[in-house]
């Protein structure tokens, strides 16, 4: 309770400090003239009863600082005053601040812009409640040099959805886009086919209407679509008769029964479906392809599931392992195709999934990777750069700060106050950096995709994980910047500022510094440069990939 | 006693003051430092100037009030006077400090 209310009376004490600066002088007046009058009384002459009143009272100033550093809050307004005092040393010089800024910036936009991505692709979980009860399914086999499998077929799926101990839900999708009917000619519309427990699974509940059920997801039963959000603002205006209201899809009429929230996008992040159909739909939209028909022949889904409350990963995976030659079995009517499978210990496998499965994973790990390993190499340039910048503006100030220092400065706390200048220009650069981010990641995200992947979609926006490493980022870049210019220009007493006269005679030491900088500097550019140009080609292979892949699973 | 006026520890000095403005009060800055002088028989010489951040950190804790008066020589000053917090602290400051006493009084007794 007493912190409480120090505390609170500490706050009260940060408005109207003039006033009480002038109590505490109005209190130590009457303190001085009662002292007065007691030594008077003792016999003492005015002046002498006064210097005995000083004496009796000690330091004046002691006491008002004393008083202060009770009263408010002292450090916050030094670090109040810092940031005055480094404003104005940066507005003095404009040229210095607009270089060293954008130089940060640069840095610092490429650095998010490529994070945003990277988080996007391969951190970011779905948007769905308790994301980490996904899983995805694989298929396994030991001679599988590529890694696990992830394409499924329909007698997969409805086998599974048969047997799926271990695992709440399970389910299939694909994505595809639609032929839609609108105003009398067809227009692409990205969609999703989903099997009868894919909603349930992602467990988030339609905004209007319902979702798709096992039951619909019977063959011979009415086609059903639900909407996404953008696609019922775009179409159908928000309006709520859209429920029952009739989708052409492949010339064929579909019933809308829902419609899901915004933010809303399946199972897979970098797709956004507008229009989702049961999995026994899919001869109807796919025409004249029929997927379902060609049954083992055709690997089109990819399948996810939801554990069942207190399974774990490990006794999911069991589970499945042991139904997979029941499944194998039940499903495959080519013996020979049982046969191999055997012989290679096929089985079904589950990963983590609470990000949901992206082919663009795999495919853009690497690259992604090696991208923003490039931009760091770029931020730290931009950070050397602007370090050799500042040590070169303290130079210009070493005679100011030794005579501060002789007057009894703390180094620390000349410290402090350069640094709080190199974090203005860090915050300053950060800023910038984060307004240009969001352009150049979809920038990058355009060169990513390169044209090929249909209606591949990247959220780039800023998410929390995001502002962290940006914050992170700018903190680690203030004081890499500013702490070395900062410690090298508070090294020097005034003694050897004065001796040195008006050209400074520096120590070998001293050059060493400067030029290794300089060496670094030169070095990360070429080898940034040299890596720009391998990296060229290697994306383009990459984009050759994608064009392979969505040919396949289209 | 040069150094020394800085050892007078915090918590004396606010235990000082509370029982001063316990036994006379309102007081200003003045009287409850020459009240502490004369009560210690002077062995005590402490900066009167160390009272004001003592006062203001006691206020913060609202153990003690202030109020606008006139001093002796008609200059405006503030007067302290204890709160009612204040009154139930003192008790407690009291024991605390007589049970450390104790203990100290324990350590530098001459073990027989």
């Amino acid at each position: 309770m007493d912190f409480l209310r120090t505390l609170l009376s500490r706050f009260a004490a940060l408005a109207g400090r003039p006033r009480r600066d002038n109590d505490l002088d109005d209190d130590i007046a009457a303190h001085l003239d009662l002292l007065t009058e007691e030594h008077m009384a003792d016999g003492l002459s005015e002046a002498d009863a006064r210097r005995a009143a000083l004496r009796d009272f000690g330091g004046i100033t002691q006491t008002r600082e004393s008083y202060r550093i009770q009263r408010g809050f002292p450090r916050l307004e030094q670090f109040a005053r810092d940031l005055r005092y480094a404003s104005r040393q940066l507005r003095r010089t404009p040229g210095f601040t607009l270089t060293a800024v954008l130089t940060l910036a640069l840095g610092l936009g490429a650095n998010t812009a490529v994070f945003s991505l990277l988080n996007c692709i391969l951190l970011r979980p779905l948007p769905v409640a308790h994301s980490e009860e996904l899983a995805v399914l694989q298929t396994v086999r030991n001679d599988d040099e590529h890694g696990s499998n992830h394409s499924f077929g329909a007698p997969f799926l409805r086998a599974l959805e048969r047997h799926h101990d271990g695992f709440e839900t399970i389910a299939g999708y694909s994505t595809h886009p639609f032929q839609v009917r609108s105003n009398s000619s067809n227009v692409r519309v990205p969609g999703a086919i989903v099997s009868g427990q894919f909603f349930q699974m992602l467990e988030t509940p339609p905004v209007l209407g319902r979702w798709i059920t096992p039951l619909d997801d019977r063959d011979g039963q009415a086609t059903v679509a639900v909407l996404s959000d953008s696609y019922w603002k775009t179409r159908f205006q928000r309006d709520p008769a859209a429920i029952g209201s009739t989708l052409t899809i492949a010339n064929k009429p579909f019933t809308i029964i829902g419609v899901m929230p915004p933010g809303f996008v399946g199972a897979d992040p970098t797709y956004r479906p507008e229009i989702y159909v049961p999995v026994w739909a899919e001869p109807i939209v796919d025409a004249p392809y029929n997927a379902i028909e060609s049954g083992y022949h055709s690997w089109w889904m990819r399948m996810l599931g939801r554990r069942a409350p207190g399974v774990s990963l490990d006794r999911a995976n069991a589970a499945l392992a042991s139904v997979s030659d029941g499944i194998l079995v039940e499903s495959i009517p080519d013996a020979k195709w049982i046969k191999d499978a055997r012989t290679h210990h096929f089985r079904f496998a589950a990963e983590p999934g609470s990000r949901g499965y992206s082919y663009m994973r795999d495919t853009f790990r690497r690259p992604l990777v090696v991208v923003f390993v490039l931009c760091s190499a770029m931020l730290l340039l931009a950070c050397i750069n602007l370090a050799s910048l500042l040590m070169a503006r303290a130079a210009a100030r070493e005679r100011e700060l030794a005579t501060r220092l002789a007057l009894g400065a703390s180094r620390l706390r000349l410290v402090q106050q350069l640094l709080v200048e190199s974090l203005l220009i860090a915050l300053l650069g950060t800023g910038a950096g984060l307004l240009a981010a969001p352009a150049v990641s979809r920038f990058l995200a355009a060169v990513l995709i390169g044209g090929n992947g249909d209606y591949v979609s990247l959220d780039t926006s800023l998410d929390f994980r995001v502002l962290v490493f940006v914050a992170i980022v700018a903190v680690v870049s203030t004081l890499l910047v500013g702490l070395v210019p900062a410690m090298r220009a508070t090294s020097k007493g005034l003694n050897e500022q004065i001796k040195s006269g008006t050209q400074s005679i520096h120590s070998r030491q001293h050059r060493l510094l400067p030029r290794l900088l300089m060496s670094m500097q030169v070095a990360l550019a070429l080898s940034w440069c040299s890596a720009q140009a391998c990296w060229r080609p290697a994306c383009s292979d990459y984009t050759v990939s994608i064009s392979a892949s969505s040919r396949r699973t289209s | 006693m040069g150094d020394n006026k800085s050892d007078v520890l915090q918590g004396t000095l606010d235990l000082m003051v509370l029982k001063t403005l316990e036994a006379m009060s309102p007081l200003h800055g003045y009287g409850i430092a020459r009240r502490i002088e004369q009560v210690s028989g002077d062995s005590i010489v402490l900066n009167q100037g160390t009272i004001y951040p003592a006062l203001l950190r006691l206020e913060q804790r609202g153990w003690i009030k202030s109020e606008w008066g006139t001093s002796e020589t008609n200059r405006r000053a503030r007067f302290y006077s204890l709160s009612r917090i204040g009154r139930k602290k003192i008790a407690e400051e009291t024991e605390n400090w007589e049970r450390i006493a104790a203990t100290m009084a324990r350590f530098l007794a001459p073990s027989n």
